[in-house]
C-alpha cells in the first residue's frame, strides 16, 4: 500500500533511509532480543511456580525468609545486564547525536501550526506546506545533511520514522542533528510526522520525503530556485 | 525448620482472641464499623478509616470517568476519519483522561491505602494529624471537581496534554477558562498530596505500637512511608511550576515565554522533576499491595524483606535523578548521566520481581482473587519494565519517544500494574472494610476478561509506535496501515469495559451478603487482621504481641513453637497470667526469656533503635549523592560532580551529628523501638483524637476559593481569604485554651 511495503526492516516497519537508522536498528535488535529473553525467563519462572506450588494439602511450607547469596545474585546479574546495555547505547549514541564539521547540505526546518517549511539556503530554495499539500523534503542520496530547526509558535517534533530519529523543534532555540542519507532512492509520502502534541491539527502536521540521486537533486534545486 | 502438616483447629484465631472485648465502649462494629452514617457525619469526620473509604470511593469514581474518556479515545481511533468527536474535544478528552488517571485516581488511591491501612498496620488509633488528613481529602475532592468543570466552560476542558508543555499551555495558545481550571485543580490536589505525605511520615515515625520496630513494619507501610518522602520532594516543585504557569497566563509574567526571555525547556525540567518521581509515587504503593498479598496466599513470609526495603529506598532515591530521560529528544540534556540513572533503576525493580517470585517459590498457593490479580500485576509490570529499559537508551528513545510505543509502555507500567494491583487491593481488603466477602468465581471471570482486554488494547500499541504512529493524534490516514492494529486495540478496550460487569455484580452482591467475613478471612499476616471487620472506632481493643513482621501469623501459630516467632508464646502466656487471679510477679516477656530467640539472632539484641533506621535513611541520601556524583564524574568526565560529593559529605556530617545528639538526649529507647515491648497495656490511647470537625471542610473551601479567584475574579479570592483567616483565628483561639 505505502511506498515502503517492501521495506527491509520487517513487516510494517518503515525502511531505513540513513546510515544512522541502520545502526539504530541494530541496537534495537539487541535490546529487543535481550528483553524478550529476560521476559521469557521471568514468565517461565512464574509459570513454573503457578503450576508446581499450587495449594494441595494443609501442610505449612518451609518458612524461608531470605537467601542472601541468591538475592545478591539477582541484584548483580541485572546490574551487569544494564551496564552492558549502557555500553551498547553509548557505543552508538555519539555517532547519532554529535555534529560533524563538514556536511554536504544544510536544511533549515521551521515548524509552525500545523505545517512545515524546509529551506535550502545554499540553493535558495524554500518549500512550505499548506492545508491542501504537505511540504516535501527532498534529500540527495549519499549526502551528509544537517538539519537546523526552530519553531515560530509551540513545540513541535521533527520525526521521520525511516530515520529512526526525531528531534524537538522548540521556539526560541535552534536544535540540530545530522544524518548520512543512504544510497537507495524513492518517494515516501507521509514519511514525516510531528511527534510533539502541538494543538488542534497536530495529527495533520505531516510531510513527504523523497530521496533522489545527487544529479537529480541539483536539477530539482535549480528548477525550484527559478520559481 | 521442616514443613509441618496442621489441623486447622490447632491454630489460634483472631476472632477467639478479640471476642471477649466486642462489648467494650467505643465499639461500634455491627453499626457500620465506625463509618459515618449521616451526611453531616461524613462532612465532618476525621476518622482515618472514613476518610480512607472516602478517598477510595472518590478515586474509583474518577477511575470510571477516566475509563469512559479512554473509551471515547479508542472509539474515535477504531477507524480512520473523525466520527465521534472533533479535534478540540478529542484533545480535551485525552488531556483529561491522562490527568484524571494520574492526578485523581492513581495517586489518591495510594492515599486511600495510606489512610485506611497505615494506622491499622502499625497498631495506631488514627493518623498523627486527623484534621489535616480531612483537609487533604477535601482539597483533593474540590480539585478533582474543578478539573471536570472545565468540560462545561466555553472552549471546553484543557486540551494540552497532562504535562501541559508551554507555549501550548500559555494564554495565547490555550485561552480558555478550562486551562486555568486544570492548573488550579492540579495545584489543589498537589497541595493535598503534600499535606498527606507530612501526615504519613509523622504517623509512621511516631505512632507505631510498642514492639513495632521499623523492620517489623509491613512492606506496604514501608512503601507508603518512602513514597511520602518522594511526594515531599516532588509535589511542591510541581505546585511552584504551576503557579509560575498560572502567573504567565494571568499576570503577564514570562517564565516560559520564548518571545520575552523565558524558556519552555525550564517547564519541562520542573515538570519532569515532579513527573518522574510521580511515576514511582503512583507505583510504589501498588508494589506494596502485591507485597502484602503474595505472602498471605503463598503461606510463606515475604522473601527478602530487607532486600525489598532496600530496593524501595533505591528506587525512591534514583527516581529523583532520572527526570530528563523524558527530554532526550529536546537535545538539551546530558544524555549519559540520565541514561545511566534510568538504566540503574531497572535493577531494584527487577529485584522486587524476583522477591515476589521467591515468595511464591515453594509455597502453597491459594488462587484467591487477590493473588490472581497480583500475578496479573507482575506480568504486566515485567512487560512495562522491559520496554522501560529500551526507552532508557537515548539511541532508541530518539525514535520511540512521543509515539504509541511510549503509550504502550506507560500503560503497562502505570495503567496495567496499577489497575491489576488496584483490584487485588479491593478484593483483599474488601472483607476488612465491609465485613463481607466478594465472590470468587465472578472475580476470576473479571480477571480473565481484564487480562485479555488489557493486552489486546495495549500490546499492539508497541507495534503501532514502531511503525510510525505518533501519540495524541485524533486521526490517522488510511494509507498509514494503522487500521488493523487500531481496530484490535479498540476491541480490546471493549473487552476491558465488559470486564467491569462481573466486578459491579460482585460489588452489589457483596454489599448484600451476610457480614460473616470475620477478623481474618484470608489467614493474613499484618495487624489490620487482628481487629474486627470492620474495625471499631480507634481500631484496636487488643493487640497481639509484635515479634516479627507477621504478628497475626505468629498469633495463629502461637501453639507451634517452631513456627511462630520467638517470644510470642511467652508473651501471650504472660498476659494470660496477668489477667488471671494468680498474678505472681510475672516476669516481663521478651526475647531474653527465650533461648531460641538469642540463638536466632546470634546475639542478645533487645533494641532495634528505629531512630537508627530513620537516620540510616538520611545517611543513605548522603551515600546516594556520593554515588550520583561519582557516576556524573565517570560518564561525563566533568569535575563538577565533585560538588555532589561535597554535598554528600556535608549531609553525612549532619546526619552523624544529629544521631549523636539524639542518642545523648534520649538514652532510653522508645517502646516502638524495643524488640521485646509488649502491646497489651499500651492501648489506652482511645479518645485523645477529635472524631469530628467542620474546620477541614471550611479550610479546603477557602483555599479552593483563593485559587479559583485567580481565574474567576478577585471577589472569590477575597472570600476565600476571609474563610481561611477565620479558620486560622479559631485555631489560634483554641490553641490559647
Amino acid at each position: 500500500m505505502t511506498a515502503w511495503s517492501n521495506a527491509p526492516a520487517g513487516p510494517g516497519a518503515p525502511p531505513l533511509l540513513t546510515e544512522q537508522a541502520e545502526d539504530i536498528e541494530q541496537i534495537w535488535d539487541a535490546f529487543f532480543y535481550i528483553a524478550l529473553g529476560i521476559g521469557a525467563i521471568v514468565v517461565a519462572l512464574l509459570g513454573w511456580v503457578i503450576l508446581r506450588y499450587r495449594h494441595r494439602d494443609d501442610v505449612l511450607p518451609v518458612q524461608r525468609h531470605a537467601h542472601i547469596p541468591l538475592e545478591i545474585g539477582y541484584t548483580v546479574v541485572p546490574l551487569l545486564v544494564v551496564v552492558g546495555l549502557f555500553a551498547v547505547t553509548f557505543g552508538s549514541v555519539r555517532a547519532i547525536d554529535e555534529l560533524g564539521d563538514d556536511t554536504d547540505l544544510v536544511i533549515e526546518v521551521t515548524g509552525f501550526q500545523w505545517q512545515w517549511q524546509f529551506e535550502y539556503p545554499e540553493s535558495g530554495v524554500t518549500v512550505v506546506g499548506d492545508e491542501t499539500t504537505d511540504a516535501e523534503l527532498v534529500l540527495p542520496a549519499g549526502a551528509s545533511v544537517r538539519f537546523e530547526m526552530t519553531s515560530v509558535d509551540v513545540i513541535h517534533s521533527f520525526w521521520i520514522p525511516a530515520f529512526r530519529f526525531k528531534r524537538d523543534v522548540i521556539p526560541g532555540i535552534v536544535t540540530r542533528f545530522e544524518v548520512d542519507v543512504g544510497d537507495s532512492t524513492g518517494a515516501f509520502p507521509g514519511a514525516g510526522v510531528c511527534a510533539e502534541f502541538c494543538g488542534l491539527d497536530h495529527h495533520k502536521m505531516g510531510f513527504d520525503v523523497r530521496v533522489v540521486t545527487a544529479d537529480e537533486f541539483e536539477a530539482w534545486a535549480a528548477q525550484e530556485a527559478r520559481r | 525448620m521442616s514443613t509441618i502438616g496442621y489441623e486447622r483447629s490447632s491454630l489460634v484465631t483472631v476472632d477467639e482472641m478479640i471476642a471477649p472485648t466486642t462489648d467494650a465502649p467505643g465499639q461500634r462494629a455491627g453499626h457500620g464499623g465506625g463509618l459515618p452514617r449521616t451526611l453531616s457525619e461524613w462532612l465532618t469526620t476525621t476518622d482515618h478509616k472514613a476518610i480512607g473509604v472516602a478517598y477510595a470511593m472518590t478515586s474509583m469514581v474518577f477511575l470510571a470517568i477516566g475509563g469512559l474518556l479512554a473509551g471515547v479515545i479508542r472509539a474515535e481511533l477504531a477507524e480512520p476519519g473523525l466520527q465521534l468527536v472533533n479535534e478540540t474535544t478529542y484533545n480535551s478528552v485525552f488531556t483529561i483522561h491522562g490527568s484524571v488517571m494520574v492526578y485523581l485516581f492513581a495517586v489518591p488511591f495510594g492515599f486511600a491505602l495510606a489512610n485506611y491501612l497505615i494506622p491499622l498496620q502499625i497498631g495506631a488509633a488514627d493518623l498523627a494529624f486527623p484534621r489535616l488528613n480531612a483537609l487533604s481529602y477535601w482539597l483533593y475532592l474540590f480539585g478533582g471537581v474543578i478539573m471536570l468543570l472545565g468540560f462545561v466552560t466555553d472552549g471546553g476542558a484543557a486540551g494540552f496534554g497532562w504535562f501541559a508543555y508551554p507555549p501550548l499551555s500559555g494564554a495565547s495558545e490555550s485561552p480558555g477558562l478550562g486551562a486555568d481550571l486544570w492548573i488550579i485543580s492540579v495545584i489543589l490536589t498537589g497541595t493535598s498530596g503534600t499535606l498527606g505525605a507530612v501526615n504519613v511520615i509523622a504517623t509512621v515515625t511516631m505512632l507505631r505500637a510498642p514492639g513495632m520496630t521499623m523492620f517489623r513494619m509491613p512492606i506496604l507501610t514501608w512503601n507508603l512511608f518512602l513514597t511520602s518522602f518522594m511526594v515531599l520532594l516532588a509535589f511542591p516543585v510541581l505546585t511552584g511550576a504551576l503557579i509560575m504557569l498560572l502567573a504567565d497566563r494571568q499576570f503577564g509574567t514570562t517564565f516560559f515565554d520564548p518571545g520575552a526571555g523565558g524558556t519552555p525547556i525550564l517547564w519541562q525540567h520542573l515538570f519532569w522533576f515532579f513527573g518522574h518521581p510521580e511515576v514511582y509515587i503512583i507505583a510504589l504503593p501498588f508494589f506494596g499491595v502485591v507485597t502484602e498479598i503474595i505472602p498471605v496466599f503463598s503461606r510463606k513470609p515475604i522473601f527478602g524483606y530487607r532486600g525489598l526495603v532496600l530496593a524501595t529506598l533505591a528506587i525512591s532515591a534514583l527516581s529523583t535523578s532520572v527526570w530528563a530521560h523524558h527530554m532526550f529528544t529536546t537535545g538539551q540534556v546530558v544524555l549519559p548521566f540520565f541514561a545511566a540513572t534510568s538504566f540503574l533503576i531497572a535493577v531494584p525493580t527487577g529485584v522486587k520481581v524476583f522477591n515476589w517470585i521467591g515468595t511464591m517459590w515453594g509455597g502453597s498457593l491459594h488462587f484467591e482473587p487477590p493473588l490472581v490479580f497480583a500475578i496479573g500485576f507482575i506480568v504486566t509490570f515485567v512487560a512495562g519494565g522491559l520496554t522501560g529499559v529500551m526507552l532508557a537508551s537515548p539511541t532508541l528513545d530518539f525514535n520511540l519517544s512521543d509515539t504509541y510505543f511510549v503509550v504502550a509502555h506507560l500503560h503497562y507500567v502505570m495503567g496495567g500494574t496499577v489497575v491489576f494491583a488496584f483490584f487485588a487491593a479491593v478484593y483483599f481488603w474488601w472483607p476488612k472494610v465491609t465485613g463481607r466477602m466478594l465472590g470468587r468465581r465472578l472475580a476470576h471471570v473479571q480477571f480473565a476478561l481484564l487480562f485479555i482486554g488489557f493486552n489486546l488494547t495495549f500490546f499492539v500499541m508497541h507495534i503501532l509506535g514502531r511503525d510510525g504512529m505518533a501519540r495524541r493524534v485524533a486521526d490517522y490516514s488510511p494509507t498509514d496501515e494503522f487500521e488493523t492494529l487500531n481496530l484490535i486495540s479498540s476491541l480490546g478496550m471493549l473487552v476491558i469495559t465488559l470486564s467491569m460487569i462481573p466486578f459491579f455484580v460482585n460489588i452489589v452482591r457483596g454489599l448484600r451478603g451476610p457480614r460473616d467475613a470475620g477478623a481474618d478471612p484470608w489467614h493474613a499476616n499484618s495487624l489490620e487482621w487482628a481487629t474486627s471487620s470492620p474495625p471499631p472506632e480507634h481500631n484496636f481493643a487488643w493487640l497481639p504481641p509484635i515479634r516479627s513482621e507477621r504478628p497475626v501469623f505468629d498469633l495463629r501459630w502461637s501453639g507451634h513453637d517452631d513456627v511462630a516467632a520467638p517470644g510470642v508464646a511467652t508473651a501471650l502466656a504472660w498476659r494470660r497470667d496477668e489477667s488471671g487471679t494468680v498474678a505472681d510477679e510475672p516476669s516481663p516477656p521478651g526475647p531474653l526469656d527465650d533461648d531460641r530467640d538469642t540463638a536466632a539472632h546470634g546475639k542478645e539484641k533487645v533494641v532495634e533503635r528505629s531512630i537508627t533506621v530513620e537516620t540510616t535513611l538520611w545517611a543513605g541520601v548522603a551515600v546516594y549523592f556520593a554515588v550520583i556524583g561519582a557516576i556524573y564524574i565517570a560518564v561525563e568526565g566533568d569535575p563538577a560532580g565533585i560538588s555532589l560529593l561535597l554535598l554528600a559529605t556535608g549531609l553525612g556530617g549532619l546526619v552523624a551529628g544529629w544521631l549523636w545528639d539524639f542518642r545523648r538526649r534520649h538514652p532510653e529507647p522508645r517502646p516502638q523501638d524495643r524488640l521485646d515491648a509488649d502491646a497489651s497495656d499500651e492501648t489506652g490511647v482511645v479518645g485523645i483524637y477529635p472524631t469530628a470537625s467542620v474546620r477541614p471542610l471550611a479550610l479546603a473551601a477557602g483555599m479552593s476559593a483563593i485559587a479559583l479567584g485567580v481565574a474567576l475574579g478577585s471577589w472569590m479570592t477575597i472570600a476565600g481569604l476571609a474563610i481561611v483567616a477565620s479558620q486560622v483565628a479559631l485555631l489560634v483561639r483554641d490553641a490559647d485554651r
